[in-house]
């Protein structure tokens, strides 16, 4: 499985862009379109590719482009107010209006396609659905057999909805809407039905829609190199530095980027058995005193790891800066 | 059924499996690759296997057997490496040898933890490995410990047992098929299907074509008896399909799951145990020195695994060109990893064929290693070290006569194992 961490970056070189248009896509989503402030084309983008939005100084977000990847003259992104805004959302719907100039980084591409799939399953949840759009339009244009599917929670949230189904590929697009008719509700099962050696799946939403459409395409058959992700959340500290107390040995370790827990311990001359080193065999099982891990192993229940009252130290991190281990 | 070895696999346009004849034609044609002519899988062999691991082990890491038409690793490290990258060396399509066997065992609503990658292997693993972790265990440690002692104190009236079926089979087939929980029929047929599935792993000879019709024969039995209704409530196999219940797993999936309980789960622990009581009753000193120093019990087992991987090997399906030290393994071959050449490897181990307790040996590969390691480990663990704590609470040392080999195309282990047992002088 690939999944793409949309939060990685280096430092971008931004590019001044005016917005040269705003509606509102539905209750909680608004689409902008960004245009070179100087005129002339944009950095070019492939179907999948974000942006990071400088929204203040020290604010940035990153949005999935949604327009056709052949246009060289307009970004569209489009933005949802979150709930629990962390501030990005909610000045953007406050106050990017028509005209402003903001800047944005070139495009970047996480979530790219395959370019040898020779059929190609989307499906979008939610908001979600921005980089799929730009998917169908890229697939539409090579004439790659695809079919779309957009779930979202009401008649108040299809967003694009109308856009999708009476543009050119409108027959390649299926609505579903949570609280409609049972028939035409979203069944992971049927959507997946079929998969063929060169089929690639691409599927991008909330959390717990892609958990949900991952587990499902197992079941039904695609292999983890078929399948390809994106998340829209924030990201998790999994990628920062953390400190390790080894509390019985008194010993404090820190555990850099790509270091596994176990080693940053042995090295610090604590004695760990290890047996698969892979996260399904609980041998590297360890009590968390204090802290939150990170949890990457597939032996705990989902109880247990709710609990976060242990830890598979051979392969998961920490979701605190410091966790204290009972080792 | 014809006997067939071709076991590079591919597919052509139409979908179907492709054994065909050209890609036997490429293989052949390339040069400057070990190669063997050895069959792993005769009486001779099965009896005494380690001399020809050692020869393959020095043709190179990776050989080429053209008895079977299939690559094997050799050493430590190539099977580490292969075991570790579960991506380029996939068991999605199956870790037997015969192309029709993977094809029963693995794919949608067939495949079980073993047979198949992430995200999926997660799935089914979370389910089946549920009642194996080290936690869910301690509910039924005392039980088989309490179910040990009393063997052994049985064990001490009797004195000359078979250290096959009155010893080492005890607890497996008291607790663990208990455990699991199938109906009466199924109970009683697990050994037989286990020795079977490990047969039909190997290639199309006797051993492996006589298994298929009891193959057969489980998978019936999956799909039709071992159903909720059926099985024990709340039994190991009852809780796969409580899983699906909640929605955690489609239905379909089941019978492919309740496989492996059923394969792996009694005669793999069953041979260790033996492996274990052979070595310690050929070696006085050795289970002199645990007697001393029970803290070497997890040693001991380690060093009996080393010594007798079980499972002596399965296979992978190649799914990018590969490297072994020059030797290019291609896309689309299939190789076997011979677990119990690994452990036997003089590059990693000093003196690999003697028995010693004491040396480090947890990183042996009898359980395999990364996401596939035995989901049964600590279970085997706990059973073997039960039993043997109540063997040196009452038994003063023990002497083993000559083993019967279990003739398996996929496991090394003894039919029967003569036992001699004098108990410790009891104070009065």
């Amino acid at each position: 499985m690939i999944e793409e961490n949309i939060m990685q970056r280096a430092d971008p070189e931004w590019q001044r862009v005016r917005i040269a248009g705003r509606v509102k896509e539905s209750e909680r989503i608004i689409s902008l379109e960004l245009v070179a402030a100087s005129g002339g084309d944009l950095a070019p983008f492939e179907a999948g590719a974000h942006v990071d939005v400088r929204i203040s100084p020290t604010t940035t977000r990153q949005y999935s482009l949604l327009n056709n990847p052949s246009e060289r003259h307009r970004y569209r992104i489009g933005i949802l107010r979150e709930r629990e805004s962390r501030g990005g959302s909610e000045t953007i719907h406050g106050s990017f209006l028509p005209g402003l100039e903001i800047e944005v980084s070139p495009p970047r591409n996480h979530f790219p396609l395959n370019p040898d799939a020779s059929e190609v399953l989307l499906l979008a949840g939610g908001v979600g659905v921005t980089p799929i759009m730009s998917m169908a339009q890229k697939l539409a244009e090579d004439r790659v057999p695809f079919t779309m599917h957009y779930c979202v929670r009401s008649e108040t949230c299809t967003a694009f909805a109308r856009e999708l189904l009476d543009g050119p590929f409108g027959d390649r697009v299926v609505l579903h809407i949570d609280t409609g008719p049972e028939a035409q509700r979203f069944s992971a099962m049927d959507a997946l039905k079929g998969v063929q050696p060169g089929s690639h799946l691409y599927v991008c939403g909330p959390g717990g829609f892609i958990d949900h459409v991952v587990k499902m395409a197992a079941f039904a058959g695609w292999e983890g190199h078929q399948i390809h992700l994106e998340r829209f959340t924030a990201a998790p500290l999994v990628s920062e530095a953390f400190t390790v107390v080894a509390q019985r040995s008194g010993i404090e370790v820190q555990v850099s980027v790509g270091q596994r827990i176990s080693e940053a311990l042995r090295e610090a001359g604590v004695e760990i058995e290890m047996s698969c080193e892979a996260g399904v065999c609980g041998t590297c099982y360890t009590r968390v005193l204090e802290g939150e891990p990170d949890h990457k192993d597939s032996f705990q229940t989902n109880a247990e790891l709710a609990a976060n009252e242990g830890i598979a130290i051979c392969c998961s991190g920490s979701k605190s800066p410091r966790l204290v281990l009972d080792v | 059924m014809e006997p067939r070895c071709l076991l590079i696999e591919g597919r052509n346009e139409a979908g179907q499996v492709e054994y065909a004849e050209n890609r036997r034609d490429r293989e052949n044609k390339m040069i400057d690759r070990p190669e063997s002519d050895v069959d792993l899988f005769t009486t001779e062999v099965m009896k005494d296997p380690y001399p020809v691991y050692r020869m393959l082990r020095d043709l190179g890491p990776a050989v080429w057997l053209a008895k079977h038409q299939v690559w094997c690793i050799t050493r430590y490290e190539g099977v580490k490496r292969v075991l570790g990258d579960y991506r380029t060396f996939t068991t999605s399509k199956g870790v037997a040898m015969d192309p029709a066997v993977n094809e029963a065992t693995s794919g949608p609503g067939r495949a079980n933890s073993l047979t198949s990658d992430p995200p999926l292997h997660d799935e089914i693993r979370r389910v089946t490995g549920a009642p194996l972790t080290p936690r869910a265990l301690a509910e039924i440690k005392e039980q088989i410990e309490t179910t040990a002692r009393n063997l052994v104190d049985d064990l001490c009236k009797r004195r000359t047992v078979d250290g096959m079926v009155d010893v080492a089979q005890v607890l497996p087939l008291t607790i663990v098929s208990e455990m699991v929980g199938l109906p009466e029929e199924g109970k009683k047929s697990m050994l037989r299907w286990a020795a079977a599935t490990f047969n039909a792993m190997g290639p199309m000879n006797e051993l492996g074509s006589e298994a298929l019709p009891q193959i057969r024969e489980l998978h019936q039995f999956c799909i039709n008896d071992a159903v909720p209704g059926k099985l024990k409530a709340d039994g190991w196999a009852d809780r796969i399909y409580q899983a699906a219940a909640r929605g955690e797993i489609p239905a379909q999936q089941c019978p492919g799951m309740m496989r492996e309980y059923i394969g792996p789960s009694l005669d793999t622990t069953i041979f260790a145990t033996g492996h274990l009581l052979r070595h310690l009753g050929d070696n006085p000193d050795q289970w002199q020195l645990l007697r001393n120093n029970r803290s070497l019990l997890p040693g001991a087992i380690n060093e009996a695994l080393r010594m007798e991987a079980p499972i002596r090997l399965f296979s992978r399906y190649v799914r990018a060109e590969s490297t072994f030290d020059e030797i290019v393994i291609p896309e689309g071959a299939r190789l076997l990893v011979l677990y119990a050449s690994a452990n036997r490897d003089e590059r990693k181990w000093q003196d690999p064929d003697r028995f010693d307790i004491t040396r480090k040996n947890g990183d042996h590969v009898a359980f395999g290693f990364g996401i596939h390691t035995c989901a049964g480990m600590h279970l085997a663990k706990l059973e073997i070290t039960s039993l043997l704590n109540a063997m040196l609470d009452r038994i003063a040392r023990f002497e083993v006569g000559e083993p019967v080999i279990s003739m398996n195309n996929t496991l090394r282990g003894y039919d029967r194992l003569p036992l001699t047992i004098y108990p410790a002088e009891v104070a009065v």
